[in-house]
């Protein structure tokens, strides 16, 4: 198991028979404040609405129950992507196939010491800190449980779809102490009611094109 | 396990030097009391004491002598930049320890980001409205204060500086001011209620980054930093070299004979240091040795003394290393021999006596002054 590192220092896994890389974990808060702290359109009042719908706690201490407030949550499809846009022009966020798909290589990955280890001495600082306290609360066996594409958030993804309305929608499995929705994301898609609606159990993961690193 | 000796001067945090940070995105209301107090507070402090002013969101510094003519460009330029402090910090050196000054109304949306960093203790909230905190009270914070209110705070002299930690002990320094101290086997060099707080000094410890220096302000405020290392050795004062009267006088004493005093030229016990002459032949000065004169009655003389001749080094302080984990403390007119005992980390008192002409290594002899 291969990672390389997006702008902010965190971490995206390098599967073998994937066109894409994605990113280990959903999209954090500190690594949106890396991009709004850019002069652009998301200012103070923005992320007040934000933070309203999904409240923040701080990377470098936060406890179990309230770890997914550590990710980006509320955020519409629309910000997501000009998220991904300042992290690169070959980041996206990937499609209900490949979601699943990473879903699916991560759930045979088991977390061996040696990649681990490797992991936390590549990784800036907010994601070391990020991915200690989530081994420690979670111990899990598997990169899927670490990875939180289950327990985490529904996130973002690009659905096949005629309409405009039906080109985003949610694939995940929340902890059912933050959303307890019943969903299966290897059979469910979750679709809000607007895009333009903020759902504070929404975040995102975003995916790079491998082409442009192999060129 | 060896102490090692180690050098290292502290520098108290500077009551005068000012990094200010203004909130550009607030109400218009809100930013013209903020300018209004930023602009009192640069009038009144000294010239040069606010080196630099940031814009929370923004890692850049600017000029905080031109905020009069360029308050609206620069408020243009930053009042899109979002409330986070973490910009500001990064780009302040981790060696600036001057104090920081925040001001606007409403949340900054980072500052738990940094909840125990050293850089919050160093920092003073200043809201005109909503407060800067959100929620959570993670730094000293005054709510609609007057400039002289915020000068106060932000002037916060030190009252208290203490070095402390693992196997510590202060073995020579230059600033009186500084005191020894044990404290159930520990030793703490404190200075209170002083003028001057710089200090260099030799000292031994387990390792240099276990030393740490605690300072404490007029506030209540309490800071603790690492002591920086000089890569000078802390420079041991010049030998004094002995007369040939005062070398024989030495040889003699030290092997417990009597001396013909050089002072008076009569013959003394060996345990003469004051010769009892001195006053009916007006000699000012009363040390057998005359080499002596002029010297500190609040420390050590160590003698060296050997086949070609003799020197005398002054050790102006109570603390006196015997070398290996072995110091002698003075306590007034006494002084008693202390080792430090790695398992309980403490400086334990010995039952060995400090003796006149206590033999250190081969050929050097201690008195207490």
């Amino acid at each position: 198991m291969q990672f390389c590192f997006d702008r902010t220092g965190f971490p995206l896994v390098d599967l073998p028979d994937l066109e894409v890389q994605v990113h280990l974990l959903p999209v954090s808060k500190v690594q949106l404040e890396r991009f709004i702290m850019e002069p652009n359109e998301f200012d103070d009042a923005w992320y007040e609405t934000l933070l309203r719908v999904h409240g923040r706690v701080s990377y470098r201490r936060f406890s179990e129950n309230e770890r997914e407030r550590v990710f980006v949550g509320g955020i519409l499809p629309l910000e997501a992507v000009a998220f991904a846009q300042w992290l690169g022009p070959d980041f996206r966020l990937p499609t209900v196939i490949e979601w699943r798909k990473v879903y699916k290589r991560m759930e045979q990955l088991p977390i061996e010491e040696s990649t681990w280890h490797a992991l936390l001495e590549a990784c800036s600082a907010p994601a070391k800190d990020i991915l200690e306290q989530l081994r420690n609360q979670i111990r899990p066996q598997r990169w899927l449980e670490l990875s939180l594409l289950t327990g985490g958030l529904v996130e973002w993804v690009v659905a096949e779809s005629a309409t405009e309305q039906e080109r985003y929608a949610g694939l995940g499995k929340p902890r059912r102490s933050f959303q307890p929705g019943v969903w299966n994301p290897l059979q469910d898609i979750i679709r809000p009611v607007s895009l333009e609606q903020r759902v504070s159990y929404f975040g995102f993961r975003l995916v790079e094109t491998k082409k442009r690193r192999n060129k | 396990m060896a102490l090692g000796v180690f050098s290292s001067r502290v520098r108290p945090p500077s009551a005068q030097s000012v990094t200010l940070v203004l909130k550009a995105s607030q109400s218009d209301d809100s930013w013209s009391r903020t300018i209004k107090l930023a602009r009192e507070i640069l009038n009144t402090l000294p010239e040069n004491a606010v080196r630099k002013l940031f814009f929370l969101g923004n890692p850049t510094p600017f000029n905080p002598a031109l905020l009069h003519t360029q308050q609206t460009n620069w408020r243009q330029a930053n009042q899109h930049r979002i409330s986070l402090i973490t910009p500001v910090f990064e780009s302040l050196s981790n060696n600036d320890e001057t104090r920081i000054l925040v001001i606007g109304s409403g949340c900054i949306f980072d500052l738990e980001d940094w909840e125990g960093a050293p850089i919050l203790t160093r920092t003073l909230l200043v809201s005109l409205g909503n407060s800067l905190q959100c929620g959570r009270h993670l730094a000293d914070e005054l709510l609609n204060p007057t400039p002289q209110e915020t000068l106060r705070h932000l002037q916060d002299p030190v009252q208290i500086v203490q070095l402390a930690g693992g196997g510590f002990m202060p073995i020579e320094w230059d600033n009186r001011a500084y005191r020894l101290a044990l404290e159930q086997g520990k030793a703490v060099l404190r200075a209170e209620h002083s003028q001057n707080y710089a200090l260099q000094l030799r000292f031994l410890a387990r390792q240099p980054q276990e030393v740490r220096a605690f300072f404490t302000f007029a506030s209540g405020r309490e800071l603790e930093t690492e002591i920086e290392f000089a890569s000078e050795p802390h420079p041991l004062p010049a030998p004094v070299a002995l007369t040939e009267e005062e070398t024989c006088a030495l040889r003699q004493a030290v092997h417990r004979q009597p001396f013909v005093c050089p002072q008076c030229g009569s013959q003394h016990n060996w345990h003469t240091l004051r010769c009892p002459n001195s006053i009916e032949n007006y000699i000012l000065e009363d040390w057998v040795y005359p080499s002596l004169r002029g010297s500190s009655e609040n420390g050590f003389a160590v003698f060296q003394l050997t086949d070609s001749g003799a020197s005398c080094r002054f050790h102006l302080g109570d603390v006196l290393w015997l070398g290996g984990n072995e110091v002698v403390i003075r306590h007034h007119s006494q002084a008693h021999i202390y080792r430090y005992d790695e398992s309980s980390d403490a400086w334990l008192l010995t039952s060995q006596s400090f003796q006149l002409y206590h033999q250190i290594g081969e050929d050097e002899y201690a008195v207490l002054l």
